[in-house]
């Protein structure tokens, strides 16, 4: 832009040297162009969106948390996956593992919150172990009783894994499609986009799609023994569940899934709520 | 037998008026209750014209006030299945509908049978202050027929697996209803048909397109996306400028030049003439053209059925200035004022009041029933889906005139997450008239399903269309 108005300045100060007809037709086409130029800056940005994959895990979720007041007592399913399958452990706010089990697996969290997975015995890496975070930006409403057939599926692949291994970060944006906009957009899927450049904004083009659930971060962080307990997430409820039409193993069959929370000593939220007048 | 009646313009505006002011409608069937929006597309409020009749003039009315003003009756005008309405109201009185009390909630009330369909159909509270006229309401005509067997949802209605459905309708596939643009002709052509749309296109016994439009269904079916990115050193690689590009700032690249002599103020003295001097200021202003209308040179005034004309103002204004020719109209040149009724004799001191319709002014044929007009609804098992899943629609439809209604097509303009399975619609009528079945790729990279009669739909006579789709 200041190099546009350099040079309008620089045409409109040497009018007295051209014609009229001249002047305005220079005059125009600068000013034709900045105003194309400015128009499709201010359509390409649409608004200023200060969330995005970049800014701290856990950063987005409490910011809708605290927007809307999620309720604590709904439980948001999601299913984990792993390409080539491995072991998972689920924290929350703390570094005690708040219970394990085999992938594909079902894991009900708070909206709201960021949690910790530590996933390991990867077939395809040996002696690997990776701690992806899970940030639950938003929930479903599914019928009364269904809510396990519709979990936030989150889907790691071997590529992921092998990227995070190589020291960089992969952050994957789970959207719910906007059917109207789907059909509208492409309807058959051909050109949306499934990866964008780092330097752009992931969250934004998932909102510009659907309605953004959740971020995943995959990435080669481990926990050291100082590591701050933020690391682990915020502190939100977890409860495993049992994969719809997978058989559980015989000793795990005794008992209902339980439900494990920190103490509220150990729970730090992000969030904060307040009492309604 | 039935009568068509033409409404003057005043008395039509005012029966929109209290059908606009009426915002719910309640419908009592019997076997039945049901529902609907307030604005149902799929229903004609008033059938005004039931008769294609030639008609003479207006009918004749002559008034005179009952004895007590304020009280009202009940007159029904017409056939109740006909539910020809007659309101009238005074003249310079504003009809309000009464309303129920704002803490009860009609539909429940209408279940318990607290409220029929006739609590409407009381006398405004204007009735009683009235100059020595009442007024007299009838029941509005109900948005579904009650003769209706079936209580059909109107096209807003949503049949969903959750009370959830209207607050995150981005977890549901919609199909059915009349979704944006509505449906419409447009230079003869269908236009406005966009996906989920489900509606029915037929002719009534005149020959005049219709479309209705079915009620919504949807499908609890989430879809997730996911979008991917990578950061790291590895690949964050940022060009702030390129190799070789220079900045020039300085104020020798500036020319720039202030002066007067590129100014040139012209300014238009033409026109303006001043003299000055001892035989005084001579100021010519032309105004012998100035014209000035002031007011509606006509104002055609049609009260309680009466024309009156009034002219007030002056018609035409010519105005000068000038001494030598200064001519004012004061008076319109012009007046033709007329205060009162032309051709009416009354009187204020009347004690009844009669209307008489002189039916011998209505020229026309009779038709006892009603006309061909078609109600469809959608279905939709199971209402709660994955993707893979095969739904089957069902799409009811029923003629509930009693006039036949042709060329009916039912079409289905299915959304992009369904998709049809081939070989599996159905047409089933009650006359056993079968049907074809078209399928074209729609712009939305779906299918629309085109259904269509072989035989006129006969009055109250009712079919099924059933297919599958799958959920994508």
């Amino acid at each position: 832009m200041n190099l546009m108005k350099t040079t309008a300045h620089n045409i409109a100060a040497c009018n007295i040297k051209t014609s009229l007809p001249f002047q305005l037709t220079l005059r125009s086409a600068v000013l034709l162009t900045a105003v194309f130029a400015f128009g499709s800056t201010v359509l390409a940005q649409g608004f200023h969106q200060p969330l995005s994959q970049h800014t701290p895990p856990g950063q987005a979720a409490a910011w809708l948390n605290y927007i809307r007041q999620y309720d604590a007592n709904w439980l948001q399913p999601i299913q984990l996956e792993v390409q080539g399958g491995g072991s998972l452990e689920v924290y929350s706010g703390s570094n005690q593992s708040m219970g394990m089990g085999q992938a594909p697996a079902i894991v009900a969290v708070n909206a709201g919150h960021l949690y910790r997975f530590r996933i390991t015995n990867l077939p395809n890496f040996p002696g690997a172990d990776i701690y992806p975070s899970v940030e639950l930006l938003d929930r479903l409403h599914p019928p009364a009783g269904r809510e396990d057939e519709f979990p936030i599926p989150i889907v790691i692949t071997a590529d992921d894994i092998q990227t995070a291994m190589n020291g960089q970060l992969v952050t994957r944006v789970i959207y719910l499609e906007q059917p109207q906009f789907a059909q509208t957009l492409d309807p058959l899927r051909r050109e949306i986009p499934q990866a964008i450049p780092g330097s752009e904004n992931a969250l934004q083009e998932a909102d510009r799609l659907g309605r953004p659930m959740a971020v995943i971060r995959i990435g080669g962080r481990r926990p050291s023994p100082g590591s701050p307990m933020e690391f682990f997430g915020t502190g939100g409820a977890v409860q495993l569940r049992e994969l719809p039409g997978v058989q559980r193993p015989e000793e795990n069959q005794n008992g209902p899934a339980s439900v494990q929370m920190n103490s509220p000593a150990t729970i730090r939220r992000v969030s904060a709520t307040f009492a309604r007048q | 037998m039935t009568y068509s009646t033409q409404l003057s313009p005043f008395r039509r505006i005012a029966v929109r008026g209290f059908r606009t002011a009426l915002p719910l409608c309640m419908v009592a069937v019997s076997g039945c209750a049901s529902v609907l929006g307030p604005f149902g597309s799929d229903y004609e409020a008033l059938p005004q014209e039931q008769n294609s009749i030639a008609q003479e003039p207006m009918v004749a009315v002559q008034a005179k006030y009952p004895e007590s003003a304020g009280t009202s009756s009940l007159k029904p005008l017409a056939k109740p299945e006909f539910s020809f309405t007659e309101e009238r109201f005074p003249t310079n009185n504003t009809v309000e509908a009464p309303t129920p009390a704002a803490n009860v909630n009609p539909f429940e009330a209408m279940a318990r049978n607290e409220i029929t369909q006739t609590a409407f159909a009381v006398p405004s509270s204007n009735a009683t202050n009235s100059n020595n006229s009442a007024t007299t309401f009838h029941a509005a005509q109900p948005r579904m027929p009650t003769s209706q067997a079936h209580c059909p949802p109107a096209a807003e209605f949503t049949v969903g697996a959750s009370p959830y459905v209207e607050a995150y309708p981005d977890e549901y596939i919609f199909d059915g209803g009349d979704r944006d643009y509505p449906v419409h002709y447009h230079g003869g052509e269908l236009a406005g048909l966009d996906t989920e749309d489900t509606i029915a296109e037929f002719k009534d016994e005149n020959g005049k397109n219709h479309v209705k439009a079915s009620n919504r269904v949807a499908v609890y079916a989430p879809r997730f996306g996911a979008i991917r990115t990578v950061a790291g050193p590895g690949i964050d690689i940022k060009v702030d400028k390129a190799a070789g590009a220079t900045d020039i700032a300085g104020i020798d690249s500036m020319n720039e030049r202030v002066g007067l002599d590129t100014t040139i103020v012209n300014t238009p003295a033409s026109g303006f003439a001043m003299r000055e001097g001892a035989s005084g200021i001579e100021i010519a202003q032309p105004a012998h053209m100035a014209r000035k209308a002031d007011s509606v040179s006509q104002n055609n005034k049609v009260d309680q059925g009466f024309e009156s004309k009034v002219a007030t103002g002056m018609g035409l204004l010519e105005m000068s200035t000038i001494q030598e020719i200064n001519l004012q109209i004061l008076e319109p040149v012009s007046s033709d004022i007329k205060t009162g009724f032309g051709q009416v004799a009354a009187t204020s001191q009347a004690t009844q009041a009669y209307a008489t319709f002189r039916l011998q002014a209505t020229v026309g044929t009779e038709k006892n029933g009603r006309k061909g007009e078609i109600h469809i609804t959608k279905e939709a098992s199971p209402l709660i889906a994955k993707s893979g899943d095969e739904i089957t629609f069902t799409i009811n439809f029923r003629n509930i005139g009693d006039y036949n209604v042709h060329d009916v097509r039912i079409i289905d303009n299915l959304t992009p997450r369904l998709q049809y399975v081939n070989g599996t619609g159905r047409i089933e009528t009650q006359d056993g008239s079968g049907g074809g079945l078209t399928a074209v790729p729609n712009r939305e990279g779906s299918q629309t399903l085109e259904f269509t009669l072989d035989e006129p739909l006969k009055g109250g006579q009712s079919g099924t269309i059933t297919f599958k789709a799958k959920v994508l």
